[in-house]
């Protein structure tokens, strides 16, 4: 479990440090704050306990730096510059940290620099998804096999994603909690997910529809399901998901929102990105005390423009709220449209 | 001009007159004596161009409870808020018609102490309700000109002239 993350120098990051909730994350904030930035480090940084490859190729392979320089992760000015990233984890009620340095002229991932306790970071293992913004189930047949033979340019999540759905079931039958979450989504989705050859299926009582037949929002509960029936997700492991509202029905959203608080409840810890309204209305509606939620709200400083995080636990007190602020844009503008110079 | 409802101070700099429509001391001249059967808005305040109906719906006052909030939200989720705030505009233009003001056009602005996302929804809902303007050309005089709401955040933003202020008593 994620206690915080501290930044220096790093992509859009001039100095950042922020404290997590284990339970649900929720990330904030307008366009170019550096959401899904902080959604890949954590996802990078949990996904090499697994995987057993080096932190800094990791780190390179999901942002994808141009020719793969990784120096060029370091936040531009206009001398040379040096950048870390520090994680740190409780594993037993132990804080674990581990720091990854580079500079600006570090061109190849072995020459940046790893600090702290690496080696029992990555003996530890932590089970992790991340979820991209674009659906990437429909165009599992053959991209995996793609991604792995050719140097095609697409960030790591999106094969990471294919590899996850792909893992086997678990063999028994799903615990309590499981089988509720699963139960909810084959409401949702009225199906459930199988595969054949690479390929994925809905089957309900019309038949079997491959998923380019499916509508997008559909996908993503399908992705969800099978995250949860083939264990990945399980208590202890970490869920990045990057705009769930994206191609979702508003309606689908209280569904989203109930799995993933259920999945903190049965001890997942979620970092999400959003800009959508009802998504944090949801949460707000859905959690209760014993529920541990945390809204991070990112926003650059007006005189410096340097990215700063609020987090706050109360709804109400995210701050700046930039979906709150454009609604009140739109509150603001059909004002003045109906009283026109009344207003004035 | 300054007038006050609950808590809520408001500011008209621009305004020639106005007055609390619903007055309770019937030896004032603004006393309609008429509460047991009609109702009315909160404020009735007189402009150059227009005359403004104001309504005042503050669930988010200082003494309010969680439970009193979300009565509230149901009520405006359910329509009978919408319902409510057009009646009242409504009994209010008859009066208005009673007293033989009706040589200007009638504005309607609602301050409802909400978050702006439920605003717009709710503004929405009101605009459908009581639509600005003349909806068809047998109609030969708009019933509301506008028809809008705010909360105190967007009526501050908004009105260049006009102000709302929370007061301690």
């Amino acid at each position: 479990m994620y206690k915080s993350m501290k930044i220096e120098h790093f992509t859009a990051f001039e100095e950042i440090e922020i404290t997590f909730s284990p339970g649900v994350n929720i990330l904030v904030g307008a366009n170019g704050t550096g959401k899904t930035h902080l959604l890949k480090l954590i996802y990078a940084a949990s996904d090499v306990t697994r995987s057993k490859k080096s932190l800094a190729e990791k780190i390179n392979k999901v942002f994808l730096p141009s020719k793969e320089q990784i120096g060029r992760l370091v936040k531009r000015s206009a001398s040379s510059a040096k950048g870390f990233v520090e994680w740190t984890r409780s594993v037993e009620d132990e804080s674990i940290k581990t720091r990854l340095s580079l500079s600006s002229h570090t061109k190849t991932p072995e020459k940046a620099t790893l600090s702290g306790s690496y080696k029992r970071w990555m003996d530890e293992p932590l089970e992790s998804v991340y979820i991209p913004v674009k659906d990437m189930m429909a165009n599992a047949p053959g991209f995996r096999a793609l991604y792995a033979q050719r140097h095609i340019h697409f960030e790591e999540v999106y094969a990471d994603i294919i590899d996850r759905v792909f893992l086997g079931t678990l063999k028994g039958p799903a615990d309590k909690d499981r089988k509720k979450i699963l139960d909810l989504l084959q409401e949702a989705m009225d199906g459930k997910v199988i595969t054949k050859n690479e390929e994925f299926f809905l089957k309900n009582k019309q038949g079997e529809l491959e998923f380019t037949l499916l509508a997008e929002g559909v996908r993503k509960l399908a992705l969800l399901w099978v995250l949860i029936q083939n264990g990945t997700l399980l208590k202890g492991s970490i869920l990045c998901w990057d705009e769930p509202e994206t191609n979702l029905n508003p309606r689908l959203m209280r569904t989203v929102v109930s799995i993933l608080v259920e999945l903190q409840r049965m001890g997942v810890q979620v970092f999400l990105s959003t800009h959508d309204y009802v998504i944090l209305k949801e949460f707000d509606l859905q959690t209760t005390e014993t529920d541990r939620v945390m809204y991070h709200a990112l926003s650059r400083k007006q005189e410096s423009n340097e990215i700063v995080v609020n987090s706050t636990n109360d709804y109400l007190q995210i701050s700046p709220n930039a979906i709150d602020e454009t609604f009140a844009d739109l509150v603001s503008r059909e004002i003045a449209r109906s009283m026109g110079d009344a207003a004035k | 001009m300054k007038l006050t409802e609950g808590s809520l101070e408001f500011e008209f700099k621009n305004a020639i007159n106005g007055f609390k429509f619903d007055e309770m001391d019937n030896s004032s001249s603004n006393y309609h004596g008429l509460s047991h059967c009609m109702k009315g808005v909160d404020f009735v305040i007189e402009f150059d161009d227009y005359w403004l109906f104001v309504e005042v719906k503050d669930p988010d006052h200082p003494d309010t409870t969680e439970e009193r909030v979300n009565k509230f939200k149901e009520k405006a989720i359910s329509g009978s808020l919408i319902s409510d705030l057009v009646l009242k505009y409504r009994d209010t233009f008859l009066y208005h018609w009673a007293e033989n003001k009706t040589e200007k056009p009638i504005r309607y602005v609602c301050l409802i102490t909400l978050e702006c996302a439920l605003i717009s929804k709710l503004m929405s809902d009101l605009k459908r309700q009581l639509p600005e303007g003349s909806p068809n050309t047998r109609w030969k005089r708009p019933i509301s000109q506008s028809s809008v709401i705010a909360n105190i955040d967007t009526w501050n933003a908004s009105f260049k002239q006009w102000s709302v202020n929370r007061v301690t008593p």
